[in-house]
Protein backbone atom coordinates (compact mmCIF):
# COMPACT_ATOMS: atom_id res chain seq x y z
CA UNK A 1 0.00 0.00 0.00
CA UNK A 2 2.15 2.63 -0.64
CA UNK A 3 0.74 3.78 -4.22
CA UNK A 4 0.00 7.71 -4.38
CA UNK A 5 -3.08 8.71 -3.41
CA UNK A 6 -3.49 11.95 -3.06
CA UNK A 7 -1.26 14.63 -5.57
CA UNK A 8 -1.55 18.24 -5.02
CA UNK A 9 0.54 20.54 -6.93
CA UNK A 10 1.04 24.55 -7.06
CA UNK A 11 -2.76 24.69 -5.30
CA UNK A 12 -3.35 28.50 -5.49
CA UNK A 13 -6.99 29.51 -4.47
CA UNK A 14 -8.31 33.25 -3.87
CA UNK A 15 -11.80 34.61 -2.13
CA UNK A 16 -12.17 37.81 -4.99
CA UNK A 17 -8.49 39.71 -4.36
CA UNK A 18 -7.91 37.91 -0.54
CA UNK A 19 -5.29 35.04 -1.69
CA UNK A 20 -5.63 32.18 0.55
CA UNK A 21 -3.89 29.26 -0.91
CA UNK A 22 -0.31 30.85 -2.03
CA UNK A 23 0.78 27.52 -3.94
CA UNK A 24 0.55 24.12 -1.58
CA UNK A 25 2.41 21.07 -2.93
CA UNK A 26 1.33 17.88 -0.76
CA UNK A 27 1.54 13.87 -1.58
CA UNK A 28 -0.40 11.38 0.68
CA UNK A 29 0.51 7.44 -0.73
CA UNK A 30 -2.20 5.26 0.33
CA UNK A 31 -2.26 4.29 4.47
CA UNK A 32 -0.57 7.93 5.21
CA UNK A 33 -2.21 9.78 7.59
CA UNK A 34 -1.04 13.69 7.90
CA UNK A 35 -2.03 15.83 10.26
CA UNK A 36 -2.27 19.84 9.25
CA UNK A 37 -1.62 22.57 11.99
CA UNK A 38 -1.57 26.62 12.15
CA UNK A 39 -3.13 29.47 13.32
CA UNK A 40 -6.56 30.67 12.29
CA UNK A 41 -7.39 31.70 8.67
CA UNK A 42 -4.17 30.35 7.34
CA UNK A 43 -6.27 28.00 4.71
CA UNK A 44 -6.35 24.81 6.72
CA UNK A 45 -10.02 24.36 5.59
CA UNK A 46 -9.98 26.11 2.22
CA UNK A 47 -7.00 23.26 1.33
CA UNK A 48 -9.31 20.88 2.55
CA UNK A 49 -12.73 21.95 0.67
CA UNK A 50 -10.51 22.29 -2.52
CA UNK A 51 -9.39 18.35 -2.46
CA UNK A 52 -13.12 17.42 -1.65
CA UNK A 53 -14.14 20.40 -4.93
CA UNK A 54 -16.04 22.35 -2.23
CA UNK A 55 -14.40 25.03 -3.25
CA UNK A 56 -13.13 26.01 -7.25
CA UNK A 57 -9.52 27.02 -7.52
CA UNK A 58 -7.85 29.06 -9.78
CA UNK A 59 -4.25 27.51 -10.31
CA UNK A 60 -2.48 23.87 -9.65
CA UNK A 61 -3.98 20.35 -9.96
CA UNK A 62 -5.30 17.87 -7.33
CA UNK A 63 -5.10 14.23 -8.45
CA UNK A 64 -6.31 11.47 -6.79
CA UNK A 65 -4.57 7.77 -7.82
CA UNK A 66 -3.17 9.66 -10.27
CA UNK A 67 -6.06 11.24 -12.41
CA UNK A 68 -6.55 14.79 -11.96
CA UNK A 69 -10.13 15.78 -10.01
CA UNK A 70 -12.43 18.92 -11.14
CA UNK A 71 -10.78 20.58 -13.74
CA UNK A 72 -9.02 19.16 -17.11
CA UNK A 73 -6.43 20.21 -19.16
CA UNK A 74 -6.31 20.39 -22.41
CA UNK A 75 -4.01 22.29 -24.94
CA UNK A 76 -2.79 23.55 -22.14
CA UNK A 77 -6.23 25.17 -21.50
CA UNK A 78 -7.80 24.53 -17.63
CA UNK A 79 -11.42 24.11 -17.98
CA UNK A 80 -13.78 23.03 -15.14
CA UNK A 81 -15.26 19.48 -15.58
CA UNK A 82 -18.89 19.23 -15.85
CA UNK A 83 -21.06 19.05 -12.45
CA UNK A 84 -21.96 15.69 -13.23
CA UNK A 85 -18.08 14.41 -13.19
CA UNK A 86 -17.39 16.98 -10.17
CA UNK A 87 -20.36 15.02 -8.34
CA UNK A 88 -18.08 11.84 -9.46
CA UNK A 89 -14.67 13.35 -8.47
CA UNK A 90 -16.12 14.49 -5.33
CA UNK A 91 -17.03 11.17 -3.71
CA UNK A 92 -13.26 9.54 -4.39
CA UNK A 93 -12.58 11.92 -0.86
CA UNK A 94 -14.80 11.50 2.39
CA UNK A 95 -14.58 14.71 4.37
CA UNK A 96 -15.89 15.16 8.17
CA UNK A 97 -16.92 18.79 9.35
CA UNK A 98 -16.58 20.44 12.54
CA UNK A 99 -20.18 21.11 12.76
CA UNK A 100 -21.27 17.27 11.99
CA UNK A 101 -23.54 18.40 9.24
CA UNK A 102 -25.67 15.46 10.00
CA UNK A 103 -29.05 15.27 7.90
CA UNK A 104 -32.06 16.05 10.77
CA UNK A 105 -34.29 14.80 9.30
CA UNK A 106 -33.22 10.62 8.70
CA UNK A 107 -31.74 8.28 11.99
CA UNK A 108 -28.53 7.49 11.88
CA UNK A 109 -28.68 4.67 10.16
CA UNK A 110 -30.72 6.45 7.33
CA UNK A 111 -28.22 9.47 7.18
CA UNK A 112 -25.80 6.87 6.29
CA UNK A 113 -27.54 4.56 3.99
CA UNK A 114 -29.43 7.58 2.01
CA UNK A 115 -25.64 7.51 -0.45
CA UNK A 116 -25.12 4.23 -0.10
CA UNK A 117 -28.85 4.18 -2.12
CA UNK A 118 -28.90 6.73 -3.49
CA UNK A 119 -25.37 6.95 -4.96
CA UNK A 120 -24.07 3.60 -5.42
CA UNK A 121 -27.38 2.31 -5.67
CA UNK A 122 -27.11 -0.63 -3.87
CA UNK A 123 -30.04 -2.41 -1.78
CA UNK A 124 -32.01 -1.45 0.98
CA UNK A 125 -30.90 -4.35 2.89
CA UNK A 126 -27.24 -4.12 1.89
CA UNK A 127 -27.43 -0.72 2.56
CA UNK A 128 -28.96 -1.11 6.21
CA UNK A 129 -26.19 -3.67 6.57
CA UNK A 130 -23.34 -1.53 5.47
CA UNK A 131 -24.84 1.18 7.56
CA UNK A 132 -25.15 -1.03 10.79
CA UNK A 133 -21.81 -2.58 10.21
CA UNK A 134 -20.34 1.09 10.33
CA UNK A 135 -22.34 2.54 13.41
CA UNK A 136 -20.94 -1.07 15.69
CA UNK A 137 -17.18 0.18 14.12
CA UNK A 138 -17.54 3.45 15.75
CA UNK A 139 -19.08 2.29 18.74
CA UNK A 140 -22.89 2.80 18.14
CA UNK A 141 -24.47 -0.41 18.04
CA UNK A 142 -27.77 0.41 19.08
CA UNK A 143 -27.90 3.54 18.02
CA UNK A 144 -29.22 3.20 14.28
CA UNK A 145 -32.82 4.29 15.16
CA UNK A 146 -31.91 7.55 17.02
CA UNK A 147 -32.37 11.26 15.09
CA UNK A 148 -29.33 13.26 15.84
CA UNK A 149 -31.34 15.52 17.82
CA UNK A 150 -31.37 12.82 20.32
CA UNK A 151 -27.65 11.94 20.26
CA UNK A 152 -24.75 13.92 21.82
CA UNK A 153 -21.98 16.10 19.54
CA UNK A 154 -19.68 13.40 20.46
CA UNK A 155 -22.39 10.56 18.86
CA UNK A 156 -23.05 12.69 15.97
CA UNK A 157 -19.89 13.21 15.06
CA UNK A 158 -19.34 9.54 15.16
CA UNK A 159 -22.30 9.09 12.75
CA UNK A 160 -20.58 11.43 10.64
CA UNK A 161 -17.38 9.94 10.11
CA UNK A 162 -19.35 6.46 9.45
CA UNK A 163 -21.43 8.20 7.05
CA UNK A 164 -18.45 9.56 5.31
CA UNK A 165 -16.62 6.56 5.07
CA UNK A 166 -18.90 3.89 4.47
CA UNK A 167 -19.20 5.23 1.24
CA UNK A 168 -15.53 3.95 0.95
CA UNK A 169 -13.32 6.01 0.16
CA UNK A 170 -10.21 6.47 -1.27
CA UNK A 171 -8.68 8.96 1.01
CA UNK A 172 -10.82 10.61 4.30
CA UNK A 173 -10.78 14.30 4.92
CA UNK A 174 -11.53 15.74 8.90
CA UNK A 175 -11.65 19.32 9.61
CA UNK A 176 -11.53 20.13 13.18
CA UNK A 177 -13.86 17.38 13.63
CA UNK A 178 -13.69 17.87 17.76
CA UNK A 179 -13.33 21.54 17.65
CA UNK A 180 -17.44 21.92 18.24
CA UNK A 181 -17.50 19.12 20.72
CA UNK A 182 -17.54 19.15 25.03
CA UNK A 183 -13.82 18.86 25.97
CA UNK A 184 -14.96 14.98 27.45
CA UNK A 185 -16.72 14.30 24.32
CA UNK A 186 -13.13 14.51 22.38
CA UNK A 187 -11.60 11.34 22.50
CA UNK A 188 -14.19 8.86 22.05
CA UNK A 189 -14.29 10.58 18.56
CA UNK A 190 -10.38 10.94 18.31
CA UNK A 191 -10.43 7.11 19.27
CA UNK A 192 -12.63 6.21 16.19
CA UNK A 193 -10.05 8.05 14.05
CA UNK A 194 -6.97 6.77 15.34
CA UNK A 195 -8.28 3.17 14.86
CA UNK A 196 -9.45 3.84 11.25
CA UNK A 197 -5.43 5.29 11.38
CA UNK A 198 -4.33 1.62 12.51
CA UNK A 199 -6.56 0.01 9.86
CA UNK A 200 -4.53 1.58 7.28
CA UNK A 201 -7.14 4.60 6.35
CA UNK A 202 -5.11 7.19 4.02
CA UNK A 203 -6.18 10.54 5.84
CA UNK A 204 -6.08 14.01 6.13
CA UNK A 205 -6.33 15.97 9.16
CA UNK A 206 -6.64 19.44 10.09
CA UNK A 207 -7.20 19.56 14.20
CA UNK A 208 -5.92 21.66 16.87
CA UNK A 209 -5.22 18.89 19.07
CA UNK A 210 -1.81 18.27 19.55
CA UNK A 211 -1.45 15.77 21.37
CA UNK A 212 -3.64 13.93 18.52
CA UNK A 213 -1.62 14.99 15.84
CA UNK A 214 2.01 13.91 17.36
CA UNK A 215 0.33 10.27 18.09
CA UNK A 216 -1.69 9.67 15.04
CA UNK A 217 0.01 11.02 12.35
CA UNK A 218 3.32 9.93 9.96
CA UNK A 219 3.99 13.25 8.89
CA UNK A 220 2.97 16.99 10.14
CA UNK A 221 2.40 19.78 8.26
CA UNK A 222 2.36 23.71 9.59
CA UNK A 223 0.70 25.90 7.14
CA UNK A 224 1.03 30.14 7.49
CA UNK A 225 -0.46 32.66 5.79
CA UNK A 226 -1.66 29.87 2.64
CA UNK A 227 1.95 27.90 1.95
CA UNK A 228 2.95 24.73 4.21
CA UNK A 229 5.82 26.42 6.11
CA UNK A 230 6.82 23.06 7.46
CA UNK A 231 6.45 19.86 7.34
CA UNK A 232 8.19 16.41 8.87
CA UNK A 233 7.77 13.94 11.90
CA UNK A 234 5.50 14.60 14.80
CA UNK A 235 8.78 14.44 16.10
CA UNK A 236 10.36 17.10 13.91
CA UNK A 237 7.68 19.52 14.28
CA UNK A 238 6.76 19.13 18.09
CA UNK A 239 9.98 18.40 19.38
CA UNK A 240 12.52 20.23 17.56
CA UNK A 241 10.96 23.00 15.92
CA UNK A 242 13.67 25.26 14.18
CA UNK A 243 11.38 28.21 12.73
CA UNK A 244 10.54 31.23 14.66
CA UNK A 245 6.63 30.69 13.56
CA UNK A 246 6.37 27.52 14.22
CA UNK A 247 7.82 27.64 17.48
CA UNK A 248 5.51 30.89 18.26
CA UNK A 249 2.27 29.05 17.19
CA UNK A 250 3.05 25.65 19.07
CA UNK A 251 3.51 27.62 22.32
CA UNK A 252 0.26 28.97 22.19
CA UNK A 253 -1.39 25.66 22.16
CA UNK A 254 -1.91 23.32 24.22
CA UNK A 255 -0.20 19.40 24.11
CA UNK B 1 -91.79 45.97 13.43
CA UNK B 2 -90.64 43.32 16.49
CA UNK B 3 -87.19 42.01 16.36
CA UNK B 4 -86.83 37.97 16.49
CA UNK B 5 -84.76 35.77 15.33
CA UNK B 6 -85.56 32.93 13.36
CA UNK B 7 -83.50 29.86 12.29
CA UNK B 8 -85.84 28.00 10.51
CA UNK B 9 -84.63 29.08 6.90
CA UNK B 10 -80.99 27.84 8.03
CA UNK B 11 -82.56 24.80 9.24
CA UNK B 12 -84.26 24.44 6.39
CA UNK B 13 -80.83 24.73 4.36
CA UNK B 14 -78.55 22.62 6.27
CA UNK B 15 -77.90 20.22 3.25
CA UNK B 16 -77.50 22.95 0.61
CA UNK B 17 -74.75 24.23 3.32
CA UNK B 18 -72.91 21.38 3.97
CA UNK B 19 -72.35 20.79 0.29
CA UNK B 20 -71.64 24.28 -0.49
CA UNK B 21 -68.45 23.76 2.50
CA UNK B 22 -67.61 20.83 0.47
CA UNK B 23 -67.10 22.90 -2.55
CA UNK B 24 -65.39 25.10 -0.40
CA UNK B 25 -62.77 22.30 1.22
CA UNK B 26 -62.97 20.33 -2.53
CA UNK B 27 -61.31 23.58 -4.46
CA UNK B 28 -59.26 24.48 -1.39
CA UNK B 29 -57.69 20.61 -1.19
CA UNK B 30 -56.82 21.47 -5.34
CA UNK B 31 -55.43 24.87 -4.92
CA UNK B 32 -53.17 23.96 -1.36
CA UNK B 33 -51.90 20.91 -3.43
CA UNK B 34 -51.41 22.55 -6.26
CA UNK B 35 -50.20 25.76 -5.04
CA UNK B 36 -47.84 24.06 -2.37
CA UNK B 37 -46.52 22.39 -5.33
CA UNK B 38 -45.62 25.90 -7.30
CA UNK B 39 -44.42 27.11 -3.94
CA UNK B 40 -42.08 24.58 -3.53
CA UNK B 41 -40.58 24.99 -7.58
CA UNK B 42 -40.71 28.77 -7.14
CA UNK B 43 -38.85 29.28 -3.88
CA UNK B 44 -35.95 26.94 -5.09
CA UNK B 45 -36.12 29.56 -7.70
CA UNK B 46 -36.04 32.58 -5.41
CA UNK B 47 -32.77 31.16 -4.04
CA UNK B 48 -31.17 29.79 -7.22
CA UNK B 49 -27.99 31.38 -8.32
CA UNK B 50 -29.63 31.91 -11.75
CA UNK B 51 -30.88 35.65 -12.08
CA UNK B 52 -33.19 34.30 -14.42
CA UNK B 53 -34.69 31.91 -11.95
CA UNK B 54 -34.56 34.88 -9.30
CA UNK B 55 -35.92 37.46 -11.60
CA UNK B 56 -39.07 34.97 -12.74
CA UNK B 57 -39.91 33.91 -9.26
CA UNK B 58 -39.39 37.56 -8.12
CA UNK B 59 -41.93 38.75 -10.27
CA UNK B 60 -44.38 36.17 -9.68
CA UNK B 61 -44.30 36.43 -5.95
CA UNK B 62 -44.14 40.52 -5.84
CA UNK B 63 -47.57 40.29 -9.00
CA UNK B 64 -49.67 37.77 -6.74
CA UNK B 65 -48.64 39.06 -3.35
CA UNK B 66 -49.50 42.79 -4.11
CA UNK B 67 -53.09 41.94 -5.79
CA UNK B 68 -56.02 41.73 -3.73
CA UNK B 69 -57.39 38.10 -4.45
CA UNK B 70 -60.59 39.47 -5.97
CA UNK B 71 -58.41 40.76 -9.04
CA UNK B 72 -57.03 38.42 -9.67
CA UNK B 73 -59.87 35.91 -9.39
CA UNK B 74 -61.95 38.13 -11.46
CA UNK B 75 -59.17 38.70 -14.11
CA UNK B 76 -58.58 35.28 -15.04
CA UNK B 77 -62.63 34.28 -14.80
CA UNK B 78 -63.98 37.00 -17.41
CA UNK B 79 -60.28 37.44 -19.18
CA UNK B 80 -59.39 34.13 -20.18
CA UNK B 81 -62.31 33.69 -22.09
CA UNK B 82 -62.00 36.74 -24.31
CA UNK B 83 -57.56 35.22 -24.80
CA UNK B 84 -59.89 31.89 -25.84
CA UNK B 85 -59.34 30.31 -22.84
CA UNK B 86 -63.22 29.04 -21.34
CA UNK B 87 -63.18 27.30 -18.26
CA UNK B 88 -66.41 26.80 -15.99
CA UNK B 89 -66.59 29.11 -12.36
CA UNK B 90 -64.91 26.00 -10.34
CA UNK B 91 -61.97 25.21 -12.47
CA UNK B 92 -61.15 28.90 -13.45
CA UNK B 93 -61.44 29.42 -9.70
CA UNK B 94 -59.24 26.98 -8.97
CA UNK B 95 -57.27 28.11 -11.31
CA UNK B 96 -56.89 31.60 -9.39
CA UNK B 97 -56.65 30.45 -5.70
CA UNK B 98 -53.63 28.25 -6.97
CA UNK B 99 -51.68 30.56 -8.47
CA UNK B 100 -52.37 32.99 -5.42
CA UNK B 101 -51.50 30.19 -2.79
CA UNK B 102 -48.36 29.20 -4.81
CA UNK B 103 -47.05 32.47 -4.26
CA UNK B 104 -47.57 32.72 -0.24
CA UNK B 105 -46.21 29.01 0.27
CA UNK B 106 -43.24 30.01 -2.28
CA UNK B 107 -42.34 32.71 0.92
CA UNK B 108 -43.02 30.13 3.65
CA UNK B 109 -40.64 27.78 2.24
CA UNK B 110 -38.05 30.47 0.85
CA UNK B 111 -37.36 31.51 4.59
CA UNK B 112 -37.54 27.71 5.43
CA UNK B 113 -34.60 27.22 3.10
CA UNK B 114 -32.71 30.27 4.03
CA UNK B 115 -32.59 28.50 7.58
CA UNK B 116 -31.30 24.74 6.69
CA UNK B 117 -28.07 24.75 7.93
CA UNK B 118 -25.30 25.12 4.59
CA UNK B 119 -23.21 22.40 5.82
CA UNK B 120 -26.15 20.31 5.33
CA UNK B 121 -26.60 20.96 1.84
CA UNK B 122 -22.51 20.35 1.88
CA UNK B 123 -21.70 16.95 3.77
CA UNK B 124 -24.89 15.84 0.60
CA UNK B 125 -22.26 17.02 -1.80
CA UNK B 126 -19.19 15.26 -0.15
CA UNK B 127 -20.59 11.99 0.27
CA UNK B 128 -21.49 12.48 -3.80
CA UNK B 129 -24.96 13.22 -4.08
CA UNK B 130 -26.49 15.85 -7.29
CA UNK B 131 -27.81 19.20 -6.49
CA UNK B 132 -30.97 17.68 -7.64
CA UNK B 133 -30.55 14.27 -5.23
CA UNK B 134 -30.01 17.04 -2.51
CA UNK B 135 -33.05 18.68 -3.20
CA UNK B 136 -35.05 16.24 -3.47
CA UNK B 137 -33.90 13.75 -0.37
CA UNK B 138 -32.81 16.28 1.94
CA UNK B 139 -33.51 20.06 1.48
CA UNK B 140 -37.24 19.28 0.67
CA UNK B 141 -38.32 17.26 3.61
CA UNK B 142 -36.12 19.32 5.62
CA UNK B 143 -38.13 22.17 4.65
CA UNK B 144 -41.76 20.18 4.35
CA UNK B 145 -41.17 19.71 8.55
CA UNK B 146 -40.09 22.91 9.18
CA UNK B 147 -42.44 24.91 7.96
CA UNK B 148 -45.37 23.13 8.75
CA UNK B 149 -46.81 25.10 11.39
CA UNK B 150 -46.61 28.31 9.06
CA UNK B 151 -47.82 26.28 5.96
CA UNK B 152 -50.80 25.19 8.30
CA UNK B 153 -51.70 29.11 8.80
CA UNK B 154 -50.96 29.86 5.21
CA UNK B 155 -53.25 26.60 3.90
CA UNK B 156 -56.44 27.86 6.36
CA UNK B 157 -55.80 31.74 5.20
CA UNK B 158 -56.44 30.22 1.91
CA UNK B 159 -59.67 28.07 2.55
CA UNK B 160 -61.42 31.18 3.85
CA UNK B 161 -60.38 32.98 0.79
CA UNK B 162 -61.87 29.98 -0.92
CA UNK B 163 -65.14 32.31 0.14
CA UNK B 164 -64.13 34.71 -3.02
CA UNK B 165 -65.36 32.49 -5.00
CA UNK B 166 -69.27 33.43 -4.27
CA UNK B 167 -68.52 36.56 -6.57
CA UNK B 168 -68.30 34.42 -9.66
CA UNK B 169 -71.12 32.91 -8.40
CA UNK B 170 -69.30 29.31 -7.61
CA UNK B 171 -72.27 27.46 -5.35
CA UNK B 172 -69.98 27.31 -1.91
CA UNK B 173 -71.07 28.41 1.61
CA UNK B 174 -70.82 32.28 1.55
CA UNK B 175 -72.52 32.29 -1.98
CA UNK B 176 -75.45 30.25 -0.33
CA UNK B 177 -75.48 32.50 2.79
CA UNK B 178 -75.74 35.43 0.73
CA UNK B 179 -78.45 34.12 -1.17
CA UNK B 180 -80.56 33.10 1.60
CA UNK B 181 -80.18 36.31 3.49
CA UNK B 182 -81.20 37.88 0.01
CA UNK B 183 -84.39 35.86 -0.36
CA UNK B 184 -85.60 35.46 3.38
CA UNK B 185 -84.11 38.87 5.07
CA UNK B 186 -82.57 36.58 7.55
CA UNK B 187 -79.26 38.77 7.84
CA UNK B 188 -78.63 37.71 11.03
CA UNK B 189 -79.31 34.18 10.85
CA UNK B 190 -77.57 33.63 7.85
CA UNK B 191 -74.22 35.65 8.57
CA UNK B 192 -73.96 34.07 12.20
CA UNK B 193 -74.75 30.37 10.20
CA UNK B 194 -71.49 31.44 8.43
CA UNK B 195 -69.83 32.64 11.22
CA UNK B 196 -70.13 29.10 12.92
CA UNK B 197 -69.38 27.20 9.67
CA UNK B 198 -66.20 28.89 9.27
CA UNK B 199 -64.86 28.72 12.99
CA UNK B 200 -65.92 25.13 13.27
CA UNK B 201 -64.38 24.51 9.58
CA UNK B 202 -61.06 25.94 10.37
CA UNK B 203 -60.69 24.51 13.77
CA UNK B 204 -61.33 20.89 12.65
CA UNK B 205 -58.58 22.01 10.15
CA UNK B 206 -56.22 23.18 12.22
CA UNK B 207 -56.23 20.35 14.61
CA UNK B 208 -56.39 18.40 11.65
CA UNK B 209 -53.05 19.92 10.50
CA UNK B 210 -51.58 19.87 14.03
CA UNK B 211 -52.11 16.39 13.82
CA UNK B 212 -49.56 16.18 10.74
CA UNK B 213 -47.51 18.57 12.40
CA UNK B 214 -46.37 16.44 15.19
CA UNK B 215 -45.92 13.11 12.65
CA UNK B 216 -43.65 14.72 10.27
CA UNK B 217 -41.73 17.03 13.33
CA UNK B 218 -38.12 16.20 12.93
CA UNK B 219 -37.19 14.34 16.38
CA UNK B 220 -35.58 16.01 19.13
N1 LIG C 1 -16.20 31.82 1.64
C1 LIG C 1 -15.20 32.67 1.88
N2 LIG C 1 -15.20 33.90 1.32
C2 LIG C 1 -14.19 34.76 1.54
N3 LIG C 1 -13.13 34.50 2.31
C3 LIG C 1 -13.05 33.30 2.90
C4 LIG C 1 -14.09 32.33 2.72
N4 LIG C 1 -13.75 31.23 3.44
C5 LIG C 1 -12.59 31.51 4.02
N5 LIG C 1 -12.14 32.75 3.72
C6 LIG C 1 -10.88 33.37 4.16
O1 LIG C 1 -9.84 32.51 3.79
C7 LIG C 1 -8.84 32.52 4.78
C8 LIG C 1 -8.52 31.08 5.17
O2 LIG C 1 -9.66 30.52 5.78
P1 LIG C 1 -9.70 29.02 6.30
O3 LIG C 1 -11.09 28.79 6.76
O4 LIG C 1 -9.17 28.14 5.26
O5 LIG C 1 -8.71 29.07 7.52
P2 LIG C 1 -8.38 27.96 8.61
O6 LIG C 1 -6.93 27.74 8.56
O7 LIG C 1 -9.25 26.78 8.40
O8 LIG C 1 -8.74 28.68 9.94
P3 LIG C 1 -9.42 28.12 11.28
O9 LIG C 1 -8.34 27.50 12.09
O10 LIG C 1 -9.98 29.34 11.95
O11 LIG C 1 -10.49 27.14 10.88
C9 LIG C 1 -9.34 33.36 5.92
O12 LIG C 1 -8.72 34.62 5.84
C10 LIG C 1 -10.82 33.49 5.65
O13 LIG C 1 -11.28 34.73 6.09
MG1 LIG D 1 -10.85 25.91 9.49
Amino acid sequence: MTERVLEISKLHKSYGDHKVLNGVDLDLNGGDVISIIGSSGSGKTTLLRCVNLLEEFQEGVIKIDGREIGYSNSKGKRSKVNNKQVTKDRALTGMVFQSFNLFPHLSAAENIMLALRKVQKKSKKESAEIAQHWLERVGLPDRGSSFPGQLSGGQQQRVAIARAIAMNPKLMLFDEVTSALDPELINEVLDVIKSLAVEGMTMLIVTHEMRFAYEVSKKVIFMNDGVIAEQGTPDEIFKNASSERLTAFLKNTRF
Amino acid sequence: MDFYIDYSVITSSLGILFHALGIDLYMTLFSVVLGTLIGLVVAFALVSERRIFRILSGTYVAVIRNVPLLIIVLFIYFGLPDAGFVFSEIPSFIFALTIYAGAYVAEVFRGGILAIHKGVGEAGMAIGMSNLQIIIFIKIPILIRSTMPALSSTYISIFKDASVAAIISVPELTFHIRKINLETFRTIEAWSTATVFYVVSCFLIAFLLRRVERRVAIPK
